[in-house]
């Protein structure tokens, strides 16, 4: 169990981006995240990973303040030391327990191994990153915009990897704005805004947020929309 | 924006960040620039006095433009922005060699002068195509993975890092010749440590500040040791008397190579180019050549080591 409690986060001395977050992930469960832009959700990956201290709060992963070393992280944002290949790259990162084979999983994401990564897509370079996280094989992983630039087949492709993880009991955080690849891959979804999960919804109830949103969005926006087209 | 103005708004930004770029110097190190920019001044006008040393200089500045604007990064921006790209580029480079054209006219090369110019014109047409990154040259294989500035050092720069290298066993013939070209490979090789790996690469060594930073100055300035130790011992076994010349070249070679990896790490932003320090990093690599400037090495490896390691503790905090 993934718990994290009262967790405040303060950039410098500005307001708090978390505002004592709390909210308790089943191990082997996939959570997505979703909410508005600088609705907190890249600050609240962060500090379970590791990057930011909290100015308050702890997050706790089977009863012990979690570590690095359970985690692995795929940020939004995915840079690649000029001239190294994807094979370079892959190779920097530790095996997990189990073996990796580069070979096989850069053929099913159709990754040319030597190549250099200056010469990837968009699509193949997030591919390459999502690799390296894999090849970690952590109880927690972290996806920050997973499947942004992938193109349709990776997309279904990450998703049945996704599931398989759940079933071998990874913890999955995920944050997309693309409804549907979101969905398509948690147990559950937490809206946050204001540096707080405004609202939970299981699988069950997903299409209630999709009719809130839409809903919401129609009322205040509908209006203007129609006017400034 | 009317495209005539962009000309003009493209050199005063040039003009402007020459200006800050001469603010920016350090009070010490801009004597030092103005000192070196004597002595380069003092050699080209007595090289400018025959006519066969103007054409030779003016042929190598038209060469070194050639080159620099083959490569220009902003070259594909500045096509984008203007229509009439070339006006842009041939401002660039009369502004920036205007020094030496004024003394080309005070030393009567006005000939000379009119054909740069000229040649600027036609350097500036020339156009630059889109291209891919290519594969680079071949990795030698005893270079590990985790080396990876040196494994990108070598498929960037391998051909001239390769040629510099046999050149010093080449000039094993000859007192002191072997020690150019060595000096020409480390100044390559602290080349690449000038690009800063993403926060994902950093923490896959799994390791705390004062681990990782040792690590890696074992791994790349051990890496050079292996390559620089045979010329150096070879030209000690031919010239027993230059033991001391060689010894402290090889020193402050590996001297340096740990002050770029240090600074590297001192001013680590994720993802980023190092920029700054540039100066500071130029007069430690002179250092090697001029042994007045070699405690200037020993200041600086101290000084970015200490940075190096208070600058990556909140990206290895969980390390620690």
């Amino acid at each position: 169990m993934l718990t994290i409690e009262n967790l405040t986060v303060c950039y410098k001395k500005q307001e708090p981006v978390l505002k004592g977050l709390s909210l308790s992930m089943e191990t082997g469960k996939a959570h997505g995240f979703a909410g508005l832009n600088g609705a907190g959700k890249t600050t609240l990956l962060n500090a379970i990973y590791g990057f930011i201290a909290p100015t308050a709060g702890q997050i706790v992963y089977n009863n012990q303040q979690v570590k690095r070393r359970d985690v692995a992280y795929l940020e939004a944002e995915n840079y690649f030391y000029p001239y190294m290949t994807g094979r370079e790259y892959l190779s920097l990162f530790p095996e997990g327990k189990a073996a990796f084979d580069i070979e096989r999983w850069q053929r099913l994401f159709a990754l040319p191994p030597d190549e250099i990564t200056e010469n990837y897509s968009t699509g193949m370079r997030k591919k390459l990153a999502l690799l390296a996280v894999l090849k970690q094989d952590k109880p927690i992983l972290i996806l920050d915009e997973p499947f942004n630039g992938l193109d349709l087949e990776s997309s279904f492709l990450l998703t049945t990897i996704l599931k398989q993880l759940q079933n071998k009991g990874t913890t999955l955080i995920v944050t997309s704005h693309i409804y549907e690849s979101l969905t398509g891959c948690c147990n559950h979804i937490h809206y946050l805004s204001d540096g707080i999960i405004k609202r939970s919804y299981p699988q069950e109830a997903f299409h209630t947020l999709k009719e809130q949103l839409q809903s919401a969005i129609d009322q205040q926006a509908g209006q203007l929309i129609s006017q400034l087209l | 924006m009317e495209k005539n103005k962009i000309n003009t708004r493209f050199l005063r930004f040039r003009i402007g960040q020459m200006g800050k770029f001469f603010r920016e110097i350090p009070l010490p190190y801009l004597a030092v620039l103005l000192m070196m920019a004597g002595a380069v001044f003092y050699v080209l006008h007595s090289f400018l006095e025959s006519p066969a040393g103007r054409t030779i200089c003016g042929g190598a500045l038209m060469a070194g433009v050639c080159f620099v604007h083959l490569r220009r990064k902003d070259y594909h921006f500045i096509c984008m922005a203007d229509e009439r790209a070339w006006r842009v580029f041939f401002a660039d480079y009369l502004l920036f060699s205007t020094p030496f054209l004024l003394l080309l006219l005070w030393r009567g090369g006005w000939l000379v002068a009119m054909g740069v110019v000229a040649g600027y014109a036609g350097v500036s047409l020339i156009r630059q195509p889109f291209r891919q990154v290519a594969k680079g040259f071949p990795v030698p294989a005893f270079i590990p993975f985790r080396a990876f500035e040196m494994r990108t050092l070598f498929r960037r720069n391998g051909g001239l890092l390769v040629v510099s290298y046999l050149g010093a066993f080449a000039g094993l013939l000859l007192p002191y010749a072997s020690f150019a070209p060595l000096w020409f490979c480390v100044v390559f090789v602290t080349g690449g440590f000038r690009d800063c790996e993403s926060i994902a690469l950093l923490n896959a060594y799994e390791m705390g500040t004062k681990r990782f930073l040792h690590y890696k100055i074992r791994l790349n300035a051990g890496l050079y040791s292996l390559a620089a130790m045979p010329p150096c011992l070879i030209y000690t076994l031919i010239r027993p008397g230059d033991w001391r010349l060689a010894l402290g070249f090889f020193v402050l070679a590996v001297l340096n190579i740990v002050l770029f990896i240090v600074s590297k790490y001192a001013l680590y932003e994720p993802g980023k180019k190092i920029v700054s320090g540039q100066m500071s990093a130029g007069l430690s690599l002179m250092g090697i050549l001029v042994p007045f400037l070699a405690p200037v090495t020993l200041f600086l490896l101290i000084r970015y080591y200490l940075m190096a390691r208070r600058n990556l503790t909140p990206y290895l905090y969980a390390y620690n």
